[in-house]
C-alpha cells in the first residue's frame, strides 16, 4: 500500500498542478459571464446620419420630460447641463465660458445666431434656425435645422447634419461625419472624411458638363442588370482617345482610358487606373491601388479605390437624380467638381486651392 | 525478413514525414492568417458604398420545414432599407410537411407584391436542386440567398449587394453569428469556432487577395456568373462550395464582407452538430476531388491564389491526416525497436502537437481579441473536446466516403434541426 501511496500521491499533486491552469475556463463556463450573442446592429444602416438622428431623439426625449424651450439655463434628466437661446438678445457664452473659450454645456438655439470665433463647443449643440459659425470655432456635434455656415479654420470632431446648407470656409477640418440633406459646399484648402449630401460642391463648383446625354443617365440603373458582357485582360490595357465601349472591362493590371471615351459598363483594375480628361463612365469604376481621373469628367456609377482617389478639377461624380459614393483611403479633390451622394474618406480627404496631378504607373 | 522490415520502416518514415509536411503547412497558414488579422492591411473596399443606384435583387430562401423560424427571417426582410420596389423575396417551400407552407402564404396574403413564393412539392430533394428551381425563376441579376434561421438586419441587403458594383465580383459571403452563443456548453464553443473561422480565416483571406469561401447563406451570386457556370450542382451536399471553386475557376473572385453580419442559429445537440459537419465534410471533400486538378492547372488563376484554393480544398482532410500521424507515432513508439531511427520524426511531430494544433486556438483567441469579447477566449481549453468531436466525425465521414461509391453523387441530404421556438 506504501509502494502505490507515493506514486498516486504525486499523480494527485501533478494532475492538480495541471487544472489550475484550468481554474479560469472553469470559472467562466459555470458563471456565463459572456455568454450572450456578439453583438449585431440589427437596426444600424450604416447612415452617416446616425449620430444626429440619435441627438434629435435625445432632445425629444428630454422636452418630452419637461426640459424648456424658453430661453435660460437647466440640467437633462440625465444630469447634462444645458442653456437655450430664443433671442438674438440671450448671450452665447457667459463671462467664465468667454474667458475660457470653452463651452460645456449643451447648447439650443432657436433664433438666427452669429458664435463668436475661437470657441470650443465640447457639447453637442442644436440650432433651429440659420447659424453661422465664427473663425476657429470647434464642434464635437451640431445639428442644424437650417442653414449651417463654418468660418475659416473650423474643425468639427465627430459630426454635423444640416436639414438645408452647409457652407464651409477654407482652411476647416471636418472629421467624422458631415451631411445635408440639400447641399455642402467646401472651399479650398480644407480637409474632410465622410460626406453626404444631395450635392457636395468642391469650392466653387464648375459649370455643366455638356457631355452627357438623358439616354446615358437614365441607363446607368441599369448597369449591373444590362450590361453581362466581360471583357478580361491579362496585364495591362489601354483604351484609345475617343473610344466608345458597351461592356465591362476587368484587368489583372493597370487601366488608363484615354480622353474622350465614353463606357457604358463598368472598369476594374487590379493596378492602377488613370482615367483621361474628358471622360464619361455609366458604370462603377473600381480600382485596387491608385484611382486618378482627369478633369472634365463625368462618373455616374460607384468609385472605388483601396489606396488613393484624386479627382480631377470640373469633374462630376453622380447625378442628382442618381446619387452615388466615392471611396478611397486617401482622396484628393480638385476644384470645381461636384459629387452627387457620398464621398467617404477613410483616412484623409483633401481639397487642394491648387491643381494636383499625379502621375500614375499605368501603362 | 531484415529486408522487409527495413522497407516498411522507411514507407512509415516517409508516411508520417509527409503528414507532418501537410500538418505543418497548415499550421504555418493559421499563424499567416492570424498574424495578418492583426497587424496586417485590413480591407473593406465595398463596405463604403452607402449611396448608390442599388439594382434589382432576389433573396431566396430556401425553407424545408423551418415553421420554427420562416416567419422571423420574412419579417426581418420586410424591415430592411433596400428600396422596396428593387428587392424580390422569394421563399421556396422545399417539400415542407409542416406549416412551412401556411406561414408563407399568409405573408403573401399581408404583404401584396412583396413575396414571390415558390411550393415545391417533389422533386430531387437538397438545399442546391431547390435553389436550382428558384434560379431558372429569378428575373434580375443579383441574388442573395439566406437560410431560414437568419435575422438580417436593416442595412445588411445592401451591404451585401454593393460589392456587385464590381464588374469582377462573382459571389459575395457575410459574416455569420450565432444568436444562440448562451444557450448551453456546445453553442458556446461553435460561437467560438465561427470567430475564428470569419472573424480571422475569412477575413485575412479577403486582405491578402486569396480565397474567401461562398458558405451558401448571408451572401449571394451575380446570376449571369453562375449561369456561365452551368448554374448550381445539385448533385453537391454544399453547393456552395462547390460554386466558389467553380466560381474561381471561372475568373470570378469571391469576396468577404466582415461588416456585414447576419444572426443564425447553431446546433443546441451534439448530434445534429456531428451530422452538420459531416455532411460538410463530405460536401467539401467532393469539391475536392471535382476541383483539385483543374485548380492547380488553372495557369490563369495567380498563383497565390491557386495555393489557397487547394489548401481550403483540403481543408477536412487535415482530421484524418491528423489521425494518421497519430497512429504511425505510437506505432514509431512501441512498435520500431531503436526509437533514433525515427527520432528526429518523432521530436519533429511532437514540436508540431505543441505548435501547430494551437494554431487553430490562437487564431480563435485572436477572433476574440477582435471581437472584444476576451472572456468567452477562457473557455478555450474547452475546444479541445468539440476539436476531438470534430476530428473524430470529419475523419468518419472521410471513411464513408471512400467506402462508398467513390465521390459519385447518391449522398443523402439531412436538414440541419432548428432549436428556436
Amino acid at each position: 500500500m506504501n509502494n502505490l501511496g507515493g506514486p498516486l500521491l504525486l499523480f494527485a499533486i501533478t494532475g492538480l498542478w495541471f487544472s489550475l491552469a484550468l481554474v479560469p475556463s472553469i470559472i467562466e463556463w459555470s458563471r456565463r459571464t459572456d455568454a450572450t450573442p456578439l453583438r449585431v446592429e440589427q437596426e444600424n444602416e450604416g447612415d452617416i446620419r446616425h449620430f444626429a438622428y440619435r441627438f434629435r431623439e435625445y432632445l425629444e426625449h428630454q422636452f418630452d420630460r419637461g426640459v424648456r424651450r424658453s430661453s435660460g439655463v437647466g440640467r437633462t434628466t440625465d444630469r447634462t447641463p444645458f442653456r437655450v437661446m430664443t433671442t438674438k438678445l440671450d448671450p452665447v457664452l457667459t463671462p467664465s465660458e468667454k474667458k475660457r473659450c470653452l463651452v460645456r454645456t449643451l447648447l439650443l438655439i432657436y433664433c438666427q445666431t452669429e458664435l463668436p470665433p475661437d470657441i470650443t463647443f465640447a457639447h453637442d449643440m442644436y440650432a433651429a434656425e440659420n447659424i453661422s459659425c465664427g473663425d476657429r470655432d470647434i464642434f464635437r456635434g451640431l445639428l442644424g435645422d437650417k442653414n449651417v455656415t463654418l468660418g475659416e479654420g473650423c474643425v468639427v470632431s465627430r459630426w454635423m447634419h444640416a436639414r438645408r446648407s452647409i457652407l464651409a470656409g477654407p482652411n476647416c477640418t471636418l472629421y467624422g461625419r458631415l451631411s445635408s440633406d440639400r447641399i455642402i459646399r467646401l472651399s479650398a484648402p480644407s480637409v474632410f472624411q465622410r460626406m453626404n449630401a444631395a450635392a457636395i460642391v468642391f469650392d466653387e463648383g464648375g459649370p455643366p458638363l455638356n457631355i452627357k446625354t438623358d439616354q446615358e443617365l437614365d441607363r446607368s440603373h441599369e448597369t449591373i442588370e444590362n450590361v453581362i458582357d466581360r471583357w478580361l485582360i491579362k496585364g495591362d490595357i489601354e483604351i484609345p482617345t475617343g473610344a466608345t465601349l458597351n461592356s465591362n472591362v476587368v484587368a489583372s493590371g493597370d487601366v488608363r482610358i484615354g480622353e474622350g471615351s465614353r463606357i457604358t459598363g463598368s472598369v476594374k483594375s487590379n493596378g492602377n487606373m488613370f482615367i483621361s480628361d474628358s471622360v464619361v463612365i455609366v458604370g462603377s469604376i473600381v480600382s485596387a491601388s491608385d484611382l486618378t481621373i482627369g478633369k472634365n469628367c463625368h462618373l455616374m456609377g460607384p468609385v472605388i479605390a483601396e489606396r488613393k482617389l484624386l479627382v480631377g478639377e470640373r469633374s462630376r461624380l453622380g447625378t442628382s437624380k442618381y446619387p452615388t459614393s466615392a471611396t478611397a483611403r486617401r482622396i484628393v479633390i480638385n476644384s470645381g467638381c461636384v459629387a452627387f451622394g457620398t464621398v467617404w474618406a477613410k483616412e484623409r480627404g483633401e481639397i487642394h486651392s491648387e491643381i494636383v496631378r499625379y502621375e500614375t504607373q499605368a501603362a | 525478413v531484415q529486408e522487409a522490415r527495413s522497407v516498411i520502416i522507411d514507407a512509415l518514415n516517409i508516411s508520417l514525414c509527409t503528414v507532418i509536411f501537410i500538418i505543418c503547412v497548415y499550421a504555418a497558414r493559421h499563424y499567416w492568417f492570424t498574424f495578418n488579422r492583426l497587424f496586417g492591411l485590413q480591407r473593406h473596399p465595398y463596405v463604403d458604398i452607402d449611396t448608390a443606384n442599388w439594382p434589382r435583387v432576389t433573396v431566396v430562401i430556401p425553407a424545408h420545414n423551418e415553421q420554427a423560424v420562416i416567419g422571423h427571417i420574412l419579417e426581418a426582410l420586410l424591415q430592411t432599407n433596400y428600396p422596396e420596389g428593387k428587392l424580390v423575396i422569394m421563399p421556396v417551400n422545399d417539400r415542407s410537411t409542416d406549416g412551412t407552407r401556411a406561414i408563407i402564404d399568409d405573408f403573401v396574403r399581408r404583404y401584396p407584391g412583396r413575396l414571390r413564393p415558390i411550393h415545391r412539392d417533389s422533386g430531387k430533394p437538397g438545399k442546391g436542386a431547390a435553389l436550382n428551381v428558384a434560379t431558372a425563376l429569378i428575373d434580375t441579376q443579383i441574388m442573395l440567398i439566406f437560410d431560414a434561421d437568419y435575422i438580417p438586419g436593416r442595412g445588411l441587403i445592401r451591404q451585401l449587394v454593393a460589392p456587385f458594383f464590381d464588374p469582377e465580383v462573382g459571389a459575395v459571403m457575410g459574416r455569420v453569428v450565432p444568436q444562440n452563443a448562451g444557450a448551453n456548453g456546445l453553442t458556446r464553443l461553435l460561437d467560438l469556432e465561427r470567430a475564428g473561422g470569419y472573424q480571422v480565416d475569412q477575413q485575412a483571406r479577403m486582405n491578402l487577395d486569396l480565397v474567401p469561401l461562398y458558405g451558401g447563406t448571408v451572401g449571394g451570386l451575380r446570376l449571369s456568373a453562375l449561369r456561365s457556370l452551368g448554374g448550381w450542382n445539385p448533385d453537391s451536399l454544399t453547393e456552395d462550395t462547390d460554386a466558389t471553386f467553380r466560381l474561381v475557376l471561372g475568373q470570378w473572385k469571391v469576396v468577404y464582407q466582415n461588416r456585414s453580419e447576419c444572426y443564425e442559429e447553431v446546433p443546441e445537440k451534439w448530434h445534429t452538430r456531428v451530422r452538420q459537419i459531416m455532411r460538410w465534410a463530405k460536401g467539401h471533400n467532393q469539391s475536392l476531388f471535382n476541383y483539385v486538378i483543374p485548380i492547380i492547372r488553372a495557369k490563369h488563376i495567380p498563383f497565390s491564389r491557386r495555393v489557397d484554393a487547394v489548401l481550403l480544398l483540403g481543408v477536412f482532410l487535415i482530421g484524418p491526416l491528423l489521425l494518421v500521424g497519430w497512429v504511425l507515432s505510437l506505432i514509431f513508439f512501441y512498435a520500431v525497436p531503436g526509437v533514433s531511427q525515427g527520432l528526429v520524426i518523432l521530436l519533429a511531430f511532437t514540436a508540431y502537437t505543441g505548435l501547430g494544433n494551437l494554431a487553430v486556438f490562437f487564431q480563435i483567441a485572436c477572433a476574440g481579441y477582435l471581437d472584444r469579447s476576451q472572456k468567452r477566449v477562457l473557455l478555450l481549453p474547452f475546444g479541445l473536446l468539440s476539436f476531438v468531436v470534430n476530428l473524430v466525425s470529419i475523419s468518419i465521414a472521410t471513411l464513408q466516403q471512400i467506402m462508398s461509391p467513390i465521390f459519385r453523387g447518391g449522398y443523402v441530404w439531412h436538414k440541419t434541426e432548428r432549436f428556436r421556438t
